[in-house]
């Protein structure tokens, strides 16, 4: 199982869940590019400047470690790389896991998403205000308790790092992609996990998702917002493991 | 007269009407107690925001943030500060604010979300000035490194002056950057042209010190390894004083005190 985290945070988003499958599964887990304990060196804006350079490194992922019958399990904009990568080699991947996907965030004609494009620039100046008030933070935080390194090394480790200059760029990539057309494309069978108020991808866009893809699976969650993966991981574990061993939860 | 004790209401008045809005919420969102100052920035009544979740009090831009950013935060480390982010006003405008929360667990599981929200307009926008300063400062500089190459390119131009004669006019200190783009234009001096004497006019340059004169020196060398004559010219008389002084070297290299003598030198044949 390859566990891929969304827009925003790290692979610490899957903390509850991925364990959950290390008793019967290979469990890979991994951080994009400039997000987490990533090399933000290696980030290349012209590669990354679509979704396809995030599906390459999935597939060099793949290839690297000869992963086979992947069930792909991806939260946010990783669900849609997910897409991306089965569409591309359908023959590595059983099974995707889509964990609150959307094919594209902004309103279109005959289409409904979540947002207006000016909201994306309202996004990017928040995040522009943000990221400086959080870099020269966390610093203090961590220097404020010198009797507990191990609390710096926690925090460090859980704060959904991210490299602010990327984290921008990623930001304009994920909320202005448009993979509507290749979701008839997908052969490997889905599940989609559609959670209750989720701003970022609401229910219409779960129920568009399913309609598209053929073969995949809906099951809406009780959990509310867009990270059911930390909101509500029992639940999003019982839905993959009844799903993977083809019962009902 | 002193002022007595606070009246045993003090507390729920100072939750009531503190100067910033204060509101608890389950962790999906669902405000169960709000404050009578946040519920007036919103144009609301406290009693109509409790079971609304507090998602909604939020821009659409800010809710994005928050989703994807302040909520897993939360919940990985159990408190998020100084959030910039925008509530919906009572009049549908943006009100920026800087928000605050802390989780109280129960069994390790998050049980309240306990949100404080301070305004913060003349904040934010005096922060959107210094970030669009310094967004400007860091294109100024990029520029300058652009033109600071470009510079240093073209101070490294030869000239063609005759058929078989080239001149490179050195302005400004010869730095360790000038002296890499001075050498590889010398040493790719192209074999097919037929040039057979360069001639380095030094007249403005200012001074030169020990690593300048070893550029000299190994362009020298690296022209005559090539077959072409080096000639130097415009040496200014501090500059000469000062290659003396220090014991810098330049003998083998042919000296001429004007252009023009250089280029007459470089008429005649060597001896």
């Amino acid at each position: 199982m390859l566990f891929a985290h969304g827009f925003g945070c790290d692979q610490g988003m899957w903390r509850h869940v991925a364990p959950a499958f290390e008793a019967d599964h290979r469990v890979v887990l991994f951080d994009h590019v400039g997000a987490g304990a990533s090399d933000s060196a290696a980030y290349d804006p012209l590669k990354y400047g679509s979704l396809g350079g995030y599906t390459d490194d999935v597939l060099e992922i793949c290839d690297e470690l000869d992963l086979r019958d992947v069930v792909f399990v991806g939260h946010s904009v990783s669900a849609m790389i997910g897409v991306l990568a089965a569409v591309r080699r359908p023959d590595r991947f059983s099974k995707l896991v889509l964990v609150g996907p959307s094919p594209r965030y902004i309103h279109d004609v005959d289409y409904v998403g979540s947002f207006e494009r000016r909201d994306i620039e309202g996004l990017l100046e928040l995040l522009d205000s943000n990221h400086m008030a959080w870099s020269s933070m966390m610093a203090p935080v961590i220097m404020g308790n010198p009797d507990r390194p191990e609390l710096g090394a926690e925090l460090t480790a859980s704060f959904c790092r991210t490299d602010p200059a990327i984290a921008r760029r990623f930001a304009r990539v994920t909320f202005l992609s448009d993979n509507r057309a290749d979701l008839p494309r997908v052969r490997t069978p889905a599940l989609i996990l559609q959670c209750a108020q989720d701003a970022i991808a609401p229910a219409a866009v779960g129920e568009y998702m399913h309609r598209n893809l053929a073969g995949s699976t809906l099951v809406k969650l009780r959990a509310t917002g867009h990270c059911p993966n930390l909101s509500a991981p029992a639940e999003v574990v019982a839905e993959i493991r009844g799903y993977l061993t083809g019962e009902a939860a | 007269m002193t002022a007595g004790p606070p009246p045993d209401d003090g507390a729920a008045a100072l939750f009531d009407a503190a100067p910033c809005g204060v509101l608890q919420t389950r962790p999906d969102g669902v405000i169960v107690r709000v404050n009578g100052t946040l519920a007036q920035w919103l144009g609301r009544e406290p009693a109509a925001l409790v079971g609304e979740r507090m998602q909604t009090l939020l821009t659409v831009p800010s809710a994005m943030l928050f989703e994807t950013h302040c909520a897993p935060m939360l919940r990985m480390q159990g408190h998020i500060g100084e959030v910039a982010i925008d509530l919906l006003g009572a009049d549908r405008s943006a009100l920026p604010v800087l928000l605050w929360a802390t989780v109280e667990a129960q069994d390790g599981a998050p049980r309240w979300f306990r949100v404080m929200v301070a305004t913060a307009g003349a904040r934010r926008e005096y922060e959107r000035e210094l970030l669009a300063a310094r967004t400007r400062a860091e294109d100024a500089a990029a520029q300058l490194r652009r033109q600071a190459e470009l510079l240093a390119e073209h101070s490294a131009l030869l000239i063609p002056i005759q058929r078989d004669l080239r001149v490179m006019p050195v302005l400004g200190a010869i730095d360790a950057t000038r002296g890499r783009h001075m050498l590889r234009a010398l040493l790719h001096l192209d074999a097919a042209a037929g040039v057979r004497a360069v001639i380095l006019d030094l007249t403005g340059v200012p001074e030169i010190d020990g690593a300048a004169a070893e550029v000299l020196r190994r362009a020298a060398a690296g022209l005559r390894l090539r077959g072409v004559r080096p000639i130097v010219t415009g040496l200014r008389p501090a500059v000469a004083a000062r290659l003396v002084a220090e014991s810098i070297d330049l003998a083998g290299i042919a000296m001429c005190g004007t252009l023009q003598d250089g280029i007459a030198l470089a008429g005649r044949s060597p001896r």
